[in-house]
């Protein structure tokens, strides 16, 4: 069982992506996250069931709709062009962006339900030792949910990294640049190359299983019902 | 007046706040004052809303001169020159106890030094703590962790939420007499929440009674134990103040006597020096009477007094006298066969025989 060079290019193309949105995913998560934690506005339950919808649609139909807006007749289509990019389909850039979209919720749940998990009254405590808004959420918010960060950034990647159907949509297999190894090893199964896709398959699941074990090891003590988001 | 903190609210009770908070108050800079009541009164409310954690509460709050709060103003809570000690001590859970201290001396208002702050500090006894973690702190450590780290901001105002219910008498007693450095020393304003009497009879010079979201009264010591309404609050029952100064020790029998006027009430030989002022605690049901100095019994401290009222309708059974030692007041509570047998009337000169007070300061 070993590896071939295009398996090893579909490897590192996938931590490379899986990494990538991840971080974005930390950053553009962690407002949404305790927006949804804290606010009271009516627009809540809106915001929250528009980040959870990756969880219940099929990947095809972001990854149809994801393909729609970002080609030349679509939104981002448009933006890329107006500004001067190439077009997001079919390359890397356009996985990130797909990515993003697809585990939002595997990162804003966790980080929302850290949040929602703070004490007010420590936060009251902090302003009234002259901690300001930023202080308060820096010093004392975020070092609260940091359990939450680490629940986030597993399920983030892994989840990341388990995605197809929004890859191929989106993506399509050009290796190197979106052949990513859940793709790698649909094509191995086309081709019948039983045992690629068994080694790669095998590596996937070894991976899962030690992200999902630390996890549960290092986790936020109460609260696994996040790990399902 | 620009030397207090002024406090107007007369908010309408919301789903957040049932309350309906009505208080007009003025608190004397440099001083203690205490808010008292019974629970729900709306006392952490109050000190919130002057803390400015309550940003919905409509209010007016101005920190001598200072607006913090008005129709069109709002200071927020970290702008604020002032500090609070949470009831439950609100210690920050991820950081150890040296490192809470450190997050307050960061953000210090006054880097200064202050001689009474650091006497605090050492009375608190914090420094075999320091590497611990607040999960790891018993509730009394949690309250001296959380009243050190609120001075260590260095704030001119201090708002403290029950700062000594869980700490021990020999602690409470130590805390209270830095607490009083505080205002005295460093002319730091203190606003106390507190159910116990004896620390808010020997700390606070201005009271103001809440009820139900209401300040019912406000005004000194002296002049709130002449209304009724607040002793219904008061654990114990009705009692009243002395107040004097320390004589010298009575080595022999280790009684040291407090002057009042020219009278002499015996107390345990205390710590403080001759001269010290102190005030003393005495429960109306601790106090009997006689129509003469009676030198054969055991009970010391036996004051000349005169009945300057008598109610005798308190209760089926007993009768309130009330008496001037001097001029302060006193309160006895006696059965009515007792008046009926003395015959007492008002402005009769009778001794006062006390058999216990409660040493407040």
């Amino acid at each position: 069982m070993s590896l071939s060079a295009a398996d090893l290019t579909a490897l590192w193309l996938t931590v490379k992506l899986a990494a990538l949105t991840t971080l974005i995913l930390i950053a553009v998560g962690t407002p949404i996250a305790w927006w949804l934690a804290r606010s009271r506005s009516q627009w809540r339950a809106p915001v929250a069931a528009l980040v959870a919808l990756p969880l219940v649609l099929p990947p095809t139909v972001i990854g149809f709709y994801l393909l729609v807006a970002m080609g030349p007749a679509g939104p981002i289509g448009w933006l890329t062009d107006t500004l001067g990019f190439e077009l997001l389909p079919f390359t890397f850039t356009g996985l990130v962006v797909g990515s993003v979209i697809y585990s939002l919720p595997f990162v804003v749940q966790p980080l929302r339900n850290a949040f929602a998990a703070i004490d007010q009254e420590l936060l009251d405590a902090a302003a009234t030792l002259g901690a300001g808004p930023l202080d308060r959420f820096v010093q004392v918010s975020m070092r609260l949910a940091r359990p939450g960060y680490l629940s986030a950034a597993v399920l983030g990647f892994a989840h990341t990294v388990g995605e197809f159907g929004v890859v191929l949509m989106i993506g399509g297999s050009i290796p190197g640049e979106t052949r990513l190894v859940s793709v790698q090893i649909y094509d191995h199964a086309e081709s019948l190359n039983f045992a690629s896709a068994h080694a790669l398959s095998l590596l996937l699941i070894v991976f899962a299983f030690v992200a999902l074990t630390s996890l549960y090891w290092f986790g936020p003590r109460h609260g696994r019902a996040e790990v399902i988001a | 007046m620009s030397n207090a903190l002024r406090l107007r609210v007369d908010a309408r009770p919301t789903a957040e706040h049932p309350l309906h908070l009505r208080i007009n108050s003025e608190f004397p800079c440099g001083e203690v004052s205490a808010l008292f009541g019974p629970s729900g009164a709306g006392k952490t409310t109050t000190l919130r809303v002057l803390a400015g954690l309550e940003q919905t509460i409509n209010a007016n709050v101005a920190f001598a001169g200072d607006t913090w709060q008005s129709a069109d103003q709002w200071v927020p809570a970290h702008a604020r020159n002032m500090a609070y000690v949470f009831q439950q001590a609100a210690l920050f859970p991820h950081l150890s106890v040296a490192q809470n201290l450190a997050f307050a001396e960061r953000r210090a208002i006054a880097p200064t030094n202050s001689p009474a702050t650091e006497a605090m500090l050492a009375t608190l006894s914090i420094s075999e703590l320091l590497a611990r973690r607040p999960a790891d702190l018993s509730g009394g450590e949690r309250q001296r962790v959380a009243l050190a780290r609120a001075l260590l901001r260095r704030p001119r105002l201090l708002l403290l939420d029950e700062p000594l219910s869980a700490l021990d008498d020999a602690r409470r007693q130590a805390v209270m007499h830095t607490i009083e450095r505080l205002c005295r020393d460093d002319g730091v304003t203190i606003i106390y929440v507190s159910h116990a009497v004896d620390e808010i009879a020997r700390l606070a010079k201005h009271i103001v009674v809440l009820s139900d979201g209401q300040s019912v009264q406000q005004g000194g010591w002296e002049a709130l134990q002449a209304t009724t309404d607040a002793h219904g609050l008061l654990e114990g029952g009705r009692g009243s103040i002395l107040s004097g100064t320390l004589g010298p020790i009575d080595s022999a029998w280790h009684l040291q006597p407090l002057q009042i006027g020219d009278n002499s009430l015996w107390l345990p030989q205390q710590s403080a020096d001759a001269g010290a002022p102190m005030r003393v605690r005495v429960l109306a049901k601790d106090v009997s009477l006689a129509l003469h100095d009676h030198a054969d019994t055991s009970i010391l401290n036996r004051l000349p007094a005169r009945i300057d009222a008598i109610d005798s309708d308190a209760s089926p059974s007993a009768a309130l006298v009330t008496l001037r030692v001097e001029t302060q007041l006193l309160y006895a509570s006696i059965t009515r066969k007792s008046l009926a047998q003395l015959a007492l009337t008002p402005g009769q000169s009778v001794f006062a025989q006390i058999k216990s007070v409660a040493l407040l300061a």
